[in-house]
Parts: structure tokens; C-alpha cells; sequence
């Protein structure tokens, strides 16, 4: 069934139009003019409209007020006897259709039918959709689901990852993936390349769990893709393999950077290494770099060295292998500044270690931005 | 090649947005979920993004702001007046410093003289007072204080 709001000054119209068009599955509500409409817009989306108005004029101004209303929603204009310049007019105002009332009943009612078959976008669809995320980014499949007003669940898969996007009548209104708020869900979810999705059709009213429009997290998104994507830029050699350093005290680190570094136990590349474990969250490219930066991850000749190095200290004596430890644990760890935070007094060792760096380093940038400043006023 | 520099500025009123508006010549912001952007063009070469936050989410600050801050030349904080220990400012502050180590300044409207009470401002930032209600004076700590950083660089 196919919701019709017939927007019309006239209620005589609207029973025409529910007597002609009797047993067609389609549902008319009479909405009133155009003023009243707005705020039946306001409650709900019909999927398609009907004006019936005899004044020309009148009626370009209702299509104008609908249109800055932005609703997408397709139209068919009903009017009295016109000449072919004021139907072009219509047809190029947007009009699926352009009627010019009376007519023959059973062409008018074959006209509406055809008019109102299901087609392409706006095809609902009771079947599952599924697909690759490499081929449809999520972006796109978002737009689609939201043109054609769908229902249901999105799931995504990607490695070991998982989550999902309800959509409630097109509108995206909750996401979960790990222990994330929704929003940081969709954000994080949205960079995943790979993997697949799984749209599953429902009727069920889904609760509204995000307040943003669809184009405000759509844009939220293309803000976190572009800082992931500099994040992942900062990264050198990302197509080099990596290893953990042998050196590399376990015992001192987080838990989290212990799984994460594990990875590298064997050699792996920080591109494949984002692709698998990637999800999507900033702070993973970052704590990459950090950890290239820190030595913790090194290069396959680099390896190699302090492989042997531990081989030879592994030769030497039990206590001096101890002392080689407490010393080198003095000089590996990184300096930190205690002065230099306020708040330092209650910070754990493994806050301090994951404390963003700051990484701005081009005075010669700020130089040139300090000049211009002075140009700017002088 | 266009230069743009972030700058990050967490403020406690809209008295302070207003005197970024004035600077930037605009009168309204680019809206995200944890802050507004204003962009100022400096010259026909040289942008900078001030990223306004005037609502202190702990989780948006780290995750929105988390790869702005570490490559911003210095942080921003904006208040009316030396923050009491309760502030929401001075609680996202020591937030802040917990988790970033880009250098952060004060820019407050009383001097901290008047308000008898300088010793709040958290130690390590250097403090810079907006004497007057123009974008001229705002032009004028700003470059002070990316002077500061800028020699602060060299040094090191």
C-alpha cells in the first residue's frame, strides 16, 4: 500500500480521486492546501503526491514552497484544460506526471496505475540484500538505503570485527559496534574497506538513539575519514614488514599495545597490519606511529641486530644479564617531563605512555604564519 | 601551496567565540559534533582552522580532536577569568593534560593581577590577557603567544 497526500483546496477533488481510483493499492489522504500540508509534512512522508489545482499561478507557487521543503518525494500535477507550454513548464518543474482533468476514466486510471508501480529506487525490498564493502562504500549504501526509505538492520563484518546501523524508514538511528556510542560506532565502522554487508528488512519501529540528521553523520564521517586517512599518512614505510624489537621489555607496556605488538611478533607490514586490526579508531595509526617512533617496532636489519645482541647477552652470566636488564630498562624507557604536566601527580605510568605526542615540529611553517600575521595588520 | 594551521580552542563563554568571529571577519562557524570551525585567512597563502569547543566532552575531545591536537602548534585555553578549581574549563584542562602533550596557553579577559587569585591558572601555561575588545588585540596575544611556541621550537 502506497500512502498519497492529495493536496488540493477542494475536498471534492480528493473524493474523485478515491472513487476513480478505488481497488488500486494505493492509500489517499486528503491534506488540504498547501499551507496545511507543510505541517502534515512535518508528521509524516507520503511516497507520492497529488496536486489538483485549477489556478496556474497558484499552483507554481505550492510547487516552489514544496520544493524548498526538500522532500524528494515524487509529484503529479492535476489540472484543467492546458496548453503544451504550461504542461513543459510542470514536466520541467520536476511532475512525474501532468494530467489535465476530465478525462477518460480508464485511460486516467491506467495512467495512475502505471504511474504509481513500484519502480527502480523507491522499491521496497522484502528481500535481503547482501554484498562486498570493497565494491559499495558505506557511504553509498547509507544514500541508497535512505532514497529508498528502507527498514531494518545493517550489519557489517570485516576480519574479527562486527557491527551494525538500524535504519528506521531511511533515517540511520542507532549503531553499535564494539562498546562505542553510536555516533563514534558509524565514524569508526565507516572506514572499513573491506569486508562484507548484510541488509536485513524489517517492520519493526526502531528506537531513535541518534539525534543527527543522515547528511550531519554523513558528514561526521568524511571529517573522521579524512583525519584517519593523515593519521595513516604520518605512518613511514607502511609497506615495509615490521617487527617487534627483541629488546622490548613486555612486562612495561599496556595491555592493549601488548596485544597489538604481538602482531608483529613474526614480521608484518603496518598496512596489512591497519587492513586486519584496523577498527577504525584514530588512536591505532597513531599508537602505530608512536610505536615506529619508540623503537618498539624496527625494520628487518634492525632485527636482526638486536637479535643477536640478546643472543650474546644470553650467552653471558645470569647476573649480569639482570643488571643488563635493570640498566637498559633506565635507558630505554622514554624521558618523561613531569614538569610539564599540571595534572601529572595522579597519572599512571600507561596514561603517560599513551599520551599523544606532540608531533608539530615546522617552525619554519609557523615563522612564515607569524609574518603573514604581521602583514595582515600592518 | 596553501598553509593551514590548526589551532584548537577550548573556551568557557561565548564572549570568547565572538572575538574569534571578529578576528576570522566571519559570523558564523562550520558545525561539528564537538566543535565549530572557523577558518581566518591569513593571507592569500596562509589559513588558520580555529576548532571552537565550547561543550566538554571528555570521550568527543579525545576521539574528534584526538589527531588535530598532536599536530597543532599549541592549544588554546579561553576564559572570562582566572578558572576556579571546579571549572568545567580547568576540569577539561587537566583532562587535556592527561592525554596530549602539545603546548597549551591561556588567553583571559581580567588581568590576573586584578583577580588576586593568578595562581589558578594550571602552572605550565603561559597566560596572555585580551586588553581590549578588538580583533586587533586578539591579533596582537595570539601572535605573542605563537612567537612564544615558535622560540620555544627553536630552542629545542
Amino acid at each position: 500500500m502506497r500512502e498519497v497526500f492529495v493536496i488540493s483546496e477542494k475536498e471534492s477533488i480528493y473524493r474523485m480521486f478515491v472513487v476513480e481510483l478505488s481497488g488500486l493499492p494505493i492509500h489517499l489522504t486528503w491534506v488540504g492546501d498547501m499551507e496545511k500540508a507543510q505541517g502534515a509534512f512535518e508528521r509524516e512522508k507520503p511516497d507520492f503526491i497529488f496536486f489538483a489545482v485549477r489556478d496556474n499561478n497558484l499552483l507554481h507557487n505550492w510547487l516552489a514552497r514544496f520544493k524548498r521543503l526538500q522532500l524528494k518525494v515524487p509529484f503529479i500535477c492535476f489540472l484543467g484544460h492546458s496548453d503544451w507550454e504550461k504542461r513543459e513548464l510542470l514536466w520541467m518543474a520536476g511532475a512525474s506526471e501532468v494530467i489535465g482533468l476530465p478525462m477518460l476514466r480508464k485511460e486516467f486510471r491506467i495512467i495512475i496505475e502505471n504511474l504509481m508501480k513500484p519502480s527502480g529506487k523507491n522499491e521496497k525490498i522484502d528481500k535481503d540484500i547482501e554484498g562486498d564493502l570493497s565494491q559499495y562504500s558505506l557511504m553509498d549504501l547509507i544514500q541508497t538505503l535512505e532514497d529508498s526509505r528502507q527498514n531494518g538492520i545493517l550489519k557489517l563484518y570485516a576480519g574479527e570485527r562486527a557491527g551494525e546501523i538500524i535504519l528506521d524508514r531511511g533515517a540511520i538511528v542507532n549503531a553499535r559496534f564494539d562498546k562505542q556510542e553510536p555516533i563514534m560506532a558509524l565514524r569508526m565502522m565507516a572506514q572499513w574497506n573491506n569486508g562484507r554487508f548484510h541488509f536485513i528488512p524489517d517492520k519493526i519501529h526502531h528506537k531513535e538513539e541518534i539525534k543527527l540528521d543522515n547528511q550531519q553523520i554523513l558528514r561526521e564521517c568524511q571529517l573522521h575519514h579524512r583525519l584517519y586517512e593523515k593519521a595513516i599518512d604520518n605512518i613511514p614505510d607502511r609497506d615495509i614488514v615490521f617487527y617487534t624489537s627483541p629488546l622490548l621489555d613486555f612486562e612495561q607496556i599496556g595491555p592493549m599495545a601488548r596485544k597489538y605488538l604481538l602482531y608483529f611478533k613474526n614480521g608484518l607490514t603496518p598496512a596489512d597490519f591497519l587492513e586486519q586490526h584496523g577498527t577504525g579508531s584514530l588512536k591505532i595509526p597513531e599508537n602505530l606511529l608512536s610505536w615506529i617512533n619508540k623503537k618498539w617496532l624496527v625494520k628487518r636489519s634492525v632485527y636482526n641486530q638486536q637479535l643477536s645482541q640478546v643472543e650474546r647477552q644470553q650467552k653471558t652470566s645470569g647476573v649480569k644479564r639482570i643488571f643488563d636488564k635493570v640498566f637498559a630498562r633506565g635507558k630505554a624507557a622514554p624521558p618523561i617531563d613531569y614538569s610539564s604536566t599540571h595534572a601529572s601527580s595522579g597519572v599512571s605510568l600507561e596514561e603517560i605512555l599513551t599520551r599523544r605526542p606532540y608531533l608539530f615540529t615546522d617552525h619554519k611553517r609557523l615563522k612564515a604564519l607569524i609574518e603573514a600575521m604581521d602583514e595582515h595588520y600592518a | 601551496m596553501h598553509e593551514i594551521t590548526e589551532i584548537p580552542v577550548f573556551m568557557d563563554s561565548a564572549y570568547w567565540q565572538q572575538r574569534f568571529f571578529g578576528l576570522a571577519g566571519v559570523n558564523e562557524a562550520l558545525n561539528y559534533q564537538a566543535f565549530r570551525q572557523v577558518s581566518w585567512q591569513v593571507d592569500d597563502r596562509r589559513e588558520v582552522y580555529f576548532y571552537l569547543i565550547d561543550h566538554f566532552n571528555e570521550h568527543m575531545v579525545s576521539e574528534s580532536l584526538g589527531a588535530i591536537i598532536p599536530r597543532a602548534p599549541m592549544v588554546l585555553f579561553c576564559s572570562e577569568q582566572a578558572p576556579s578549581a571546579d571549572s568545567a574549563l580547568l576540569k577539561i584542562h587537566n583532562f587535556y593534560s592527561e592525554h596530549f602533550s602539545t603546548p597549551a596557553a591561556w588567553f583571559t579577559r581580567m588581568a590576573t593581577e586584578e583577580d588576586g587569585e593568578a595562581k589558578l591558572f594550571p602552572e605550565d601555561n603561559a597566560v596572555y590577557r585580551l586588553e581590549e575588545d578588538t580583533p586587533e588585540y586578539l591579533h596582537h596575544i595570539l601572535r605573542k603567544a605563537l612567537k612564544d611556541i615558535y622560540n620555544i621550537l627553536l630552542k629545542d
